[in-house]
């Protein structure tokens, strides 16, 4: 009985060593195609649209329009690329909070909010007084995908009910209006 | 038993190599085209854009049947501008490869005429209309972002669609 079973084990067991051995080999080669992907540098993320990179809502509160900018973890605006405009009246200088100083390494020193941060103007009444027509121009990058958004206007509402709005109009900028100061060579 | 067993096995270890092969084909697979989708460039590859020095425009089929690397860009772009001495040194060493460059600034002339001096680029600078950032979305760029760079090989077809930087030892491989 014994004698048997032995003798019926013999011609399976290379190919079951083969088996294993194949098993092995490809266990090995996958295994070492995988550490040498996880070694190499992930590629950058997808940049976030626009307005979930910098998420912007408007209200009139006290008498004064705050435009809130939600800036999202690893993203940037540039604080002298804003411009605002109230009911068709561009505002020749904007109470801008201070930003952080960055090295950049193609602009030199400039000022940029990588965090939430707010601006606050006096609301100037509209026809009939109505809430005034806020146009906004901001433009910023994603530190993580390493790329930059083009200059984006946007369009807010806001009643003086003291609600925060979205915009309501969304478009590209012209760059012949802009950047006619900025972006020193 | 032991036959059909046997059998089994070799089936078995086939199947092994088989999905090992799929699997290498469709990791390199990945690995090659990771950070580029999809799109439609024919309306880019037909089109002309006015050059620097404000004469006619450049049809893009210019330079047919070279490797041509299209660059959108802007100089109030950080990213695009610390990548272009990347592009210039490439144009240099691969240039008599049949390696072109072409870089298109979606930006006003006077900024891109005073940057591309400054950086000495080697490779012809032609400028877009801001409208053309809308294009980008069926070219592999959903949000319209800048630098976005395409790939095209001498047969028309693009291998490459690269949203955020593209590092010369990429560029040197294709040359390899």
């Amino acid at each position: 009985m014994t004698a048997t079973v032995t003798k019926s084990a013999r011609p399976g067991a290379r190919p079951t060593r083969r088996l294993v051995g194949s098993t092995l080999a490809s266990v090995l080669v996958l295994g070492a195609a995988s550490a040498a992907l996880a070694a190499a540098p992930a590629p950058p993320p997808e940049p976030l649209p626009v307005d979930q990179a910098f998420p912007i809502t408007a209200a009139i509160e006290r008498g004064k329009m705050v435009l809130r900018f939600d800036v999202q973890p690893g993203h940037y605006l540039y604080r002298d690329r804003f411009e605002l405009a109230m009911g068709g009246h561009s505002l020749a200088s904007l109470p801008l909070p201070r930003g952080r100083m960055k090295q950049d390494p193609n602009f030199g020193r400039v000022e940029v909010y990588e965090q939430p941060m707010q601006l606050s103007v006096p609301a100037t009444q509209g026809a009939a007084g109505a809430a005034p027509e806020v146009k906004l121009v901001y433009q910023g990058c994603s530190e993580l995908a390493g790329v930059c958004y083009p200059p984006v206007t946007r369009t807010f509402r806001p009643q003086a009910d003291g609600k925060a709005v979205a915009p309501v109009e969304t478009g590209a900028t012209s760059f012949k209006a802009m950047f006619r100061k900025q972006v020193s060579q | 038993m032991s036959e059909l067993s046997n059998r089994s096995r070799r089936v078995l270890i086939g199947a092994s190599a088989v999905a090992a092969a799929a699997a290498g084909v469709l990791g390199g697979h990945w690995w090659l085209t990771r950070g580029t989708v999809a799109g439609d460039e024919a309306k880019l590859l037909a089109a002309s854009f006015p050059a620097m020095d404000g004469g006619q425009a450049t049809p893009m089929s210019t330079w047919q049947g070279k490797t041509l690397i299209i660059n959108f860009w802007a100089t109030w772009c950080g990213p695009c501008r610390e990548e272009m001495p990347d592009f210039v040194k490439a144009q240099q060493a691969f240039g008599d490869k049949g390696l072109q460059f072409v870089g298109i600034a979606v930006d006003r002339r006077d900024a891109v005429e005073r940057f591309a001096k400054e950086l000495g680029i080697n490779y012809p600078i032609l400028l877009a209309d801001v409208a053309w950032l809308n294009e980008l979305r069926t070219m592999g760029n959903p949000q319209s972002v800048l630098p976005f760079t395409l790939v095209v090989s001498p047969q028309g077809k693009v291998t490459l669609r690269r949203v955020g930087r593209l590092k010369f030892d990429e560029i040197a491989a294709m040359f390899a």
